[in-house]
């Protein structure tokens, strides 16, 4: 799948292309002239996957191929990707202009993904390992793909959290059908021209050096699976004045408290007063010298800070002393407010309701006929 | 589906007459204008121009129209999903959802973006010779062998289409139905490998023919540019054109509440 133009955000498009550019200079390293048909072969056959559909319970599915690139040019898959991905928005409008190095980035890199794990075959030892590993390869080269790809919607911005999961989950399904066509292709091409898969000799770096994306790889999926609490959260403050102080108290939007953060009272014009650490709820509590207005702040690291204006008017009924009279723990206590934003899953429910709607709509207007044979399909 | 982009090249119109490079250069500054332009106001007037452009140069809609309903098929659940996730005030509800304004806004102007980037690139690429466009980025310094790159994919592209369709004939003369099922997939596995040893073959001939003709990994070609006034007066409109859209857009007069999206 390849995103759109207008999507993403200006950093995250500049950032795609230089990431592109660097990657292909990289990858074209010693490039030898005789090289350059068998990558524009492959090119082609990227750029025809494209028109190849295949059939996928009611509807029917193109094939993406990114991995058998991998598994057949090595690190030239990446060059071979990215002009593969140009084509493909000039002559079939699949993708956008501007954002043809972020699709480069997202495919290209799943198929650097998919060599190394093709490259994992040499570490074992069996008669059809090559189907096995080349079926790893193309399943891993879809997935990482997708994963790329929610990357970036993320980076963007947190709204397209919704269309980030969606991405994952098509390319889960894409991944399987891909991973069964790149396992035959393999074991069709060791029986019969071997010399013209990837890494057919081990490499001299041995495997260690396959490795590399492999691990890269994992990384990014546990980063995106895993609940992203560090994901472009903002750090809250929140105030109450209560008889033994000031107590206030750092949160993230999800309602999870901001330990252990340096915390401090200050005066409007920026003068320190007081500063602490904040316990386990995220509290603190400052004593009040007088009523006056004050500032307080919190930086929890990593970009999160939080400011908040105390006004003196919040202040009455506080009683002033210099030091702490009362640990901010027991005042939590008699302090409860529902601070978490919960998930909004009626929101994503009825969003994805509103999508199968719009999809089914647009399924029955297009009246597609099945594909009942093998071939291109230029529509 | 339009493979061949370039086939209203032959249409006669001032931007079929421009200097590929310039226009290159030009469209593209302005196509990456728009990509970054917030407020819906301006995306419309660049959506406007993008028409303007496909009106010069006489390319029918219906042959922009394949790749437009891609590019829409991809955008719709960005336009349907955006409302009810974008954190802003809701308007209304809908099954106690919120309908956000400013969702449905963020989910316009991406939409009329990518359409108005769509039509601008058909107008590049659309008007003029695939083969001029590429030597034309040659020309503008874009590394050799990737312009022989795209060269050589642009040609095999439709052989592998043509052998394709060979291919496929000869399957079905042998009863093959394609089904989702693990049989079907297997087959199009040895379908794109067989295609691909086919493809070695015939390059591996077509390389050693080259190499016995003197290519030494350079292209020679006929075509030669020059660039007169006129080419750069255009350049001159339409880079003007989208830096007044961009001057528009940062000033924030159309801004509503675009704080939290850019």
């Amino acid at each position: 799948m390849h995103i759109s133009d207008g999507i993403l955000s200006t950093p995250v498009i500049a950032g795609g292309w230089v990431v592109a550019a660097g990657l292909t200079a990289v990858c074209l390293r010693k490039v030898q002239l005789e090289e350059i048909p068998k990558i524009s072969v492959l090119t082609a056959m990227f750029f025809v996957a494209d028109l190849i559909h295949v059939p996928a319970g009611p509807t029917s599915v193109h094939l993406i191929l990114n991995g058998l690139m991998g598994i057949i040019l090595g690190i030239r898959a990446f060059p071979a990707v990215l002009l593969g991905v140009t084509l493909q928005t000039i002559l079939l409008g699949h993708g956008g202009v501007t954002v043809i190095g972020e699709n480069a980035v997202n495919l290209g890199g799943g198929a650097l993904v998919a060599y190394g794990v093709w490259q994992l075959r040499h570490l074992t030892r069996f008669r059809r390992r090559e189907v096995v590993f080349g079926a790893l390869a193309g399943a891993c080269g879809v997935f990482s793909s997708g994963m790329l790809m929610a990357t970036a919607l993320l980076l963007t911005g947190r709204e397209f959290l919704v269309q980030a999961q969606l991405v994952v989950a098509t390319h889960a399904v894409i991944m399987v059908l891909e991973a069964i066509v790149a396992g035959a292709c393999a074991g069709f091409l060791i029986k019969v021209k071997p010399e013209a898969l990837a890494g057919h000799r081990v490499a001299r770096g041995g495997a260690a050096a396959a490795v590399g994306p492999v691990v890269v790889a994992v990384i990014l999926g546990a980063g995106l699976l895993s609940p992203h609490p560090a994901l472009a959260h903002k750090l809250l403050l929140d105030y109450t004045a209560v008889n033994e102080g000031l107590l206030v108290e750092a949160f993230f939007p999800d309602g999870t408290p901001a330990r252990n953060t340096t915390m401090r009272l200050m005066t409007p014009d920026g003068k320190v007063l007081q500063q602490g650490m904040t316990n386990d709820h995220g509290g603190y509590l400052f004593p009040v010298p007088e009523h006056a207005d004050y500032v307080a702040d919190a930086d929890a690291q990593m970009g999160h800070y939080a400011k908040v204006d105390v006004p003196a008017a919040a202040l009455t009924g506080v009683t002033l002393s210099e030091t702490a009279t009362a640990d901010a723990a027991e005042i939590e206590r008699t302090v409860t407010k529902v601070r978490a934003e919960p998930f909004p899953l009626k929101r994503v429910a009825i969003g994805f309701g509103v999508l199968a709607v719009l999809g089914g709509g647009a399924l029955l207007a297009s009246r597609r006929k099945r594909h009942s044979e093998l071939g291109p399909h230029t529509h | 589906m339009p493979l061949d982009i370039d086939r209203f090249a032959h249409l006669d119109s001032t931007i079929q007459r421009w200097d590929p490079r310039v226009k290159i250069v030009s469209m593209g500054l302005f196509v990456f204008g728009v990509a970054t332009l917030k407020s819906l106001p301006v995306a419309l007037a660049a959506l406007v121009a993008g028409i303007g452009f496909v009106r010069i140069t006489g390319i029918p809609v219906s042959f922009i129209w394949g790749a437009l309903k891609w590019v829409l098929l991809f955008l719709v659940p960005f336009f349907g999903i955006m409302p009810f996730t974008y954190p802003g005030p809701p308007v209304f509800d809908v099954l106690g959802l919120g309908f956000s304004m400013e969702g449905l806004r963020l989910g316009l102007l991406i939409i009329v973006k990518a359409v108005a980037i769509v039509l601008t690139a058909y107008a590049i690429f659309g008007s003029a010779r695939f083969d001029v466009s590429m030597i034309a980025l040659q020309r503008l310094k874009v590394p050799s062998i990737i312009v022989q790159m795209l060269l050589f994919t642009y040609r095999y592209i439709f052989v592998l289409i043509e052998e394709m369709r060979r291919m496929s004939t000869a399957m079905r003369v042998r009863g093959f139905v394609m089904g989702t099922n693990l049989y079907t997939l297997k087959v199009v596995g040895n379908f794109v490998g067989s295609l691909l040893v086919r493809s070695f073959d015939r390059t591996e001939r077509v390389h050693k023919a080259m190499l016995s003709k003197g290519y030494d990994g350079t292209f020679h070609t006929l075509v030669s540019f020059k660039a007169k006034n006129t080419d750069f007066a255009k350049a001159a409109l339409v880079i003007g054109t989208v830096v007044t859209l961009l001057a528009v857009d940062l000033e924030g007069f159309f801004r509503t509440a675009v704080a939290g999206w850019y």
